[in-house]
């Protein structure tokens, strides 16, 4: 049997089931089931990228990356899962945070729809590129 | 005729032309000889003479009018040669001016395009000086930026505390949902 079902057609199967409050380890099991199926084993990163984009689009839920010099506060996250609620448009927010020191300072955060660059860095190379 | 003049001879020799010595016998004779040779060269002699005196006066007639007329000619031939003269001389003065006109004009021509060229050429060099200066400023620049901005990296990493980034990055975070 040939079968023939879309990555998107995939993400859109798991977040509603999600949704529905299915156990995962089922959901897991006919995910894999699907993507051995329509030969896709490779594809997995880019079916999760695709259901995050539509957990986002959904307003459920955006996963985003967050990278700073320095450790964030706990008055900092909350306010910025706060802030990435209403900047988004979703209900929650689930923080990824990871520590790079060549930002020199300032934020940037990465969702599946959405970047911002606030880091000095980033500032610096648009002074150096601007200039050109 | 000849008898009657023999009587007549006779007739006179009684009379008073002896007195003039006069024989009329010979006289008559020459007088005779005299007309036959008359009679001769006018039959004989006279005509070929006139007919030849003649054609030499109408050859020296012709050859007059002849003269006359080459003269003529030769005037008329001068008076024109004179005539082409004049007006070639006049031609070559007008071809001369205009020449002299042409060269005149050809020279400020080349003076006005040397001029023209040299201020193209000047123009050229200040306009590629100003695209060089421009460029050298704008590599300047660059250069520069590159080194404040390495500069103001060296300078943060090492003075910007946490409590600094911390505000930096609170204030990004509020700026978010603008």
């Amino acid at each position: 049997m040939n079968l023939s079902i879309s990555r998107r057609q995939l993400a859109d199967y798991i977040i509603e089931h999600l949704v529905k409050g299915r156990p995962r380890h089922q959901l897991s099991k006919s995910v894999a089931a699907a993507l051995i199926a329509t030969k896709n084993k490779n594809q997995t990163d880019l079916l999760m990228e695709d259901v995050a984009h539509e957990l986002e689009n959904r307003g459920l839920l955006a996963h985003a990356k967050v990278t700073t010099a320095t450790q964030l506060t706990d008055n900092l996250r909350r306010q910025l899962k706060h802030q990435l609620k209403k900047a988004v448009g979703v209900k929650n927010v689930i923080l990824e945070e990871e520590i790079d020191e060549s930002v020199i300072g300032g934020i940037r955060i990465e969702t599946a729809n959405h970047t911002w660059d606030k880091t000095i860095a980033r500032r610096l190379a648009d002074i150096k590129g601007g200039v050109r | 005729m000849l008898a009657t003049f023999v009587k007549l001879a006779e007739a006179e020799s009684s009379s008073g032309l002896e007195a003039f010595n006069l024989n009329l016998k010979s006289f008559g004779f020459q007088l005779i000889t005299f007309i036959i040779v008359l009679l001769i060269i006018k039959r004989w002699v006279l005509p070929p003479l006139t007919k030849t005196l003649e054609e030499r006066r109408q050859t020296l007639e012709k050859s007059l009018v002849q003269a006359k007329q080459t003269e003529e000619t030769l005037a008329r031939a001068e008076e024109q040669a004179g005539t082409i003269l004049h007006k070639t001389r006049e031609q070559a003065d007008v071809t001369i001016a205009e020449a002299k006109n042409q060269a005149r004009e050809v020279l400020s021509k080349a003076e006005v395009n040397a001029q023209t060229q040299a201020q193209r050429i000047l123009k050229e060099a200040e306009v590629q000086l100003a695209q060089e200066r421009a460029k050298l400023r704008d590599e300047l620049k660059v250069e520069l930026a590159g080194l404040v901005t390495e500069a103001t990296e060296k300078v943060l990493k090492s003075k910007l505390s946490a409590a600094a980034d911390r505000q930096l990055i609170e204030r990004s975070i509020k700026e978010l949902a603008r």
